[in-house]
């Protein structure tokens, strides 16, 4: 199990714009996504991190004429796997082979549940359109199929941690020869449902959230998603590819404390991001950013500092929460920060943290700006209910 | 690689919890989808936690309960669920209080047990268990990417993975169900009924005399009847295996849909080779072939009979050798080879 996983190309759509390029800039120039929503239908006064997007103009981005009654986890997820394809210079040969994982916590929800209104009001619907792609895999189907991917696919459904998730699997894929090459990450539409959801928990901050502030408030939901390209040394120099960074280290650990809280120690993060600098053989010292998971909860960010603490002590890397530019995008959270890990190392850049006045007096400040810096290894943490947590290491090629 | 079977237990339409009683008697379903016969969950579940918990919760902590104890397993080094619909239950009863409610004042326990992971989740903090613990909802595929992943863990010298496939249905699912034209009639007990359930492995690396393992698994997507018979051809002589050496076909049968995927199986093995359809049993579902793989599990172990009229498959003996085959609405398609 010692293969190498290299990552050659990856897509993000988010708050932050349609594209990397997009994505990019708008961390450089500290410009958050987070407004008032304009196409998730709500009562709820709140601010989200919603990809600025109708349906129509996502179906249109995604190249898909006249398509209609598509999930938009669905069409997110499309566009971003387009682009991890390109950036990668993957050809249609090559994805015959090649394998997906997509990581996502409600699916096709958005449109589900506007559905599901209408049958409860006893209004007509057409079912077969309404809830043919409720379910998660329909969305990895979607994708495959519009793709022209024919090797093993998999999705993966374990909340805020899913993405997160599909890239460990998919190094493993490799690690154990069963795939080459494989494109994981995630994807997740806002909804009712969830932010009602998060509502109801009492953890959204009706304002711009800030992670890692000592008078943090909650949450901002967000949507997009992001894949990544997996490859294995073989497979990347048999087609010429170029690796962009490696991914050398994950860890999955169940806090195994409470079905949505964090456990106050941080204890299921501290085994997650110890399991991943385990399989990373590196030490504290060598970590140069750490894109936490960071919600900006009172209990996450308590929980995950902790842990952070216990692994780091006095030698705390730099770290920031990019969830106050995002919004928290649940199941494709993993994939777009580990976008972001992977382009922090590209652009040997830390990534900044926004909104925060005071710092919390367990943990040092995060970083703050987007600023040169020495990039040799970063780690991302994603963190779920049902006690899942999820850390990974990338590091520079 | 050879995952082996230390144990597994599955509750489904049928009796298969209690298994003094396995199999033994027909239940005839009541209403219009293969619901679960569940065990008295006093005894194995707290009764404080199973006022709570949802049907999906109380069959897949029972049944993963079970399997552990036999295995003699306290904690596991893994747990791996597949499901595909999750949670059905509570996201329709949140859903329904939205709407109803009119994005009014929540109470919040239905959405926290709407995520899939519920499950694993669930599992994990009844052992207190804080390993792996992932949770695949990929269509008819959840459990297959549950056990692929489990062997991987296996080859990687984790060992006692706590493997399950997962499912529920309720009348408002049904009728949703129904509506998209996913249901045959029960009436005709032709495999083509919903139905539900929840099965859970322990998997180890440990060989043992007369203990079942899961010799292969095969998984493809979109292919015609033509590439199906190559893949099985593939399949058997990757494991060494001629269509002679099985015992036993564990077929996905759903006469609802007569694509001639079943049929084409079928012919490759001599006319003689019995033939099982197991949604008989169990119903259609995403996680169906988790139940074939349980079933298939005690017919090994237990060489159990299966006199029963509606299946009545005659057995050659001992079964050494079941090859289970299903597809999902033709999209997804899985091959399993277990042995002893």
């Amino acid at each position: 199990m010692s293969k190498r996983v290299f990552i050659s190309g990856y897509g993000i759509i988010s708050a932050l714009g349609f594209d990397a390029g997009q994505n990019r800039n708008a961390l450089k120039n500290l410009k958050p996504g987070i407004g008032k929503p304009n196409f998730l239908k709500t009562r709820q006064e709140v601010v989200v991190g919603e990809v600025d997007a109708s349906n129509e103009q996502l179906t249109d981005m995604a190249a898909l004429n006249g398509a209609s009654n598509i999930s938009r986890t669905a069409l997110l997820g499309l566009i971003a796997t387009k682009e991890a394809i390109q950036m990668a210079g993957l050809n249609k040969d090559t994805l015959i082979g090649t394998g997906l994982l997509n990581g996502t916590s409600v699916g096709g929800m958005d449109i589900s549940e506007r559905a599901f209104g209408k049958v409860l009001n006893g209004q007509s619907v057409d079912y077969k359109a309404s809830f043919a792609g409720h379910d998660c895999g329909h969305s990895t189907q979607f994708i495959v199929e519009n793709l022209g991917v024919k090797g093993y696919n998999g999705t993966i459904s374990t909340a805020c941690s899913s993405s997160a998730n599909t890239l460990m699997h998919g190094a493993n894929l490799i690690k154990s020869s069963q795939l080459d090459c494989v494109i994981a990450g995630g994807t997740d539409a806002l909804s009712m449902f969830t932010l009602n959801g998060f509502n109801s928990l009492k953890i959204l901050d009706s304002e711009w959230c800030r992670p890692f502030d000592q008078n943090r408030m909650g949450l901002n939901l967000g949507e997009g998603a992001a894949f990544l390209v997996l490859e294995s040394e073989e497979h990347l120099k048999a087609r010429n590819g170029k690796a962009l960074a490696e991914l050398i280290g994950y860890g999955n650990a169940n806090d195994a404390y409470h079905q949505t809280a964090s456990s106050p120690d941080g204890k299921g993060a501290f085994n997650a991001i110890k399991t991943a600098m385990e399989v990373a053989a590196v030490k504290p010292e060598q970590i140069s950013y750490i894109n936490a998971h960071g919600t900006g909860t009172a209990n996450n960010d308590q929980s995950e500092s902790l842990a952070l603490q216990t692994i780091f002590g006095k030698n705390m890397p730099p770290y920031s929460s990019t969830k106050a530019f995002t919004g928290h995008t649940l199941g494709a959270a993993g994939g777009i920060e580990a976008v972001f890990s992977v382009m922090a190392i590209e652009q040997q850049v830390l990534l900044p943290s926004l909104n925060v006045k005071q710092p919390m007096d367990i943990i040092a400040a995060p970083n703050k700006e987007y600023k040169s810096a020495k990039v040799e290894t970063v780690l991302s943490n994603s963190f779920g209910f049902g006690g899942n947590c999820s850390s990974l290491i990338f590091a520079q090629v | 690689m050879r995952a082996y079977i230390k144990s597994t237990s599955a509750i489904c339409a049928q009796q298969t919890f209690d298994k003094s009683e396995y199999l033994a008697e027909y239940i005839a379903p009541e209403g219009q989808y293969l619901k679960a016969t569940e065990p008295p969950y006093r005894g194995i579940i707290d009764p404080k936690q199973i006022r709570r918990m949802s049907r999906i919760i109380k069959m897949s902590v029972a049944t993963a309960h079970q399997a552990l104890a036999e295995a003699e397993v306290q904690v596991p080094e893994a747990i791996i669920v597949g499901t595909g619909l999750g949670c059905i239950e509570d996201t329709i009863k949140f859903l329904k209080d939205i709407i109803e409610g009119e994005e009014g004042i929540l109470s919040p326990t239905a959405f926290i047990q709407s995520t899939h992971n519920t499950i694993a989740g669930q599992i994990a903090l009844l052992l207190q268990c804080p390993n792996y613990n992932f949770t695949y909802a990929n269509r008819g595929h959840s459990f297959e990417n549950s056990v692929i992943d489990a062997r991987i863990q296996l080859s990687e010298g984790k060992d006692n993975i706590l493997v399950g496939a997962a499912e529920e249905m309720n009348l408002q699912a049904f009728e949703i169900m129904y509506n998209m034209g996913c249901t045959g009639d029960r009436n005709k007990n032709d495999g083509s009924a919903l139905g539900e359930g929840a099965s859970f492995f322990v998997l180890t690396n440990e060989q043992k005399e007369g203990r079942p393992y899961l010799q292969d698994i095969s998984v493809s997507n979109h292919i015609t009847a033509e590439q199906l018979e190559k893949s099985l051809n593939s399949f058997l002589a990757k494991n060494k295996v001629d269509a002679s050496d099985v015992d036993l076909l564990l077929m996905g049968s759903n006469e609802f849909e007569k694509d001639g995927f079943y049929e084409k199986i079928a012919s490759l093995f001599a006319d003689n080779t019995p033939q099982l359809d197991f949604k008989k049993i169990c119903g259609e579902h995403f996680t169906a072939s988790g139940f074939a793989m349980h079933l298939g599990t005690m017919i090994l172990q237990d060489q159990v009979s299966l006199n029963n009229s509606y299946l009545a498959p005659q057995l050659k003996r001992p079964v050494r050798k079941i090859l289970i085959y299903n597809h999902y609405k033709a999209m997804n398609h899985t091959f399993m080879l277990l042995s002893i």
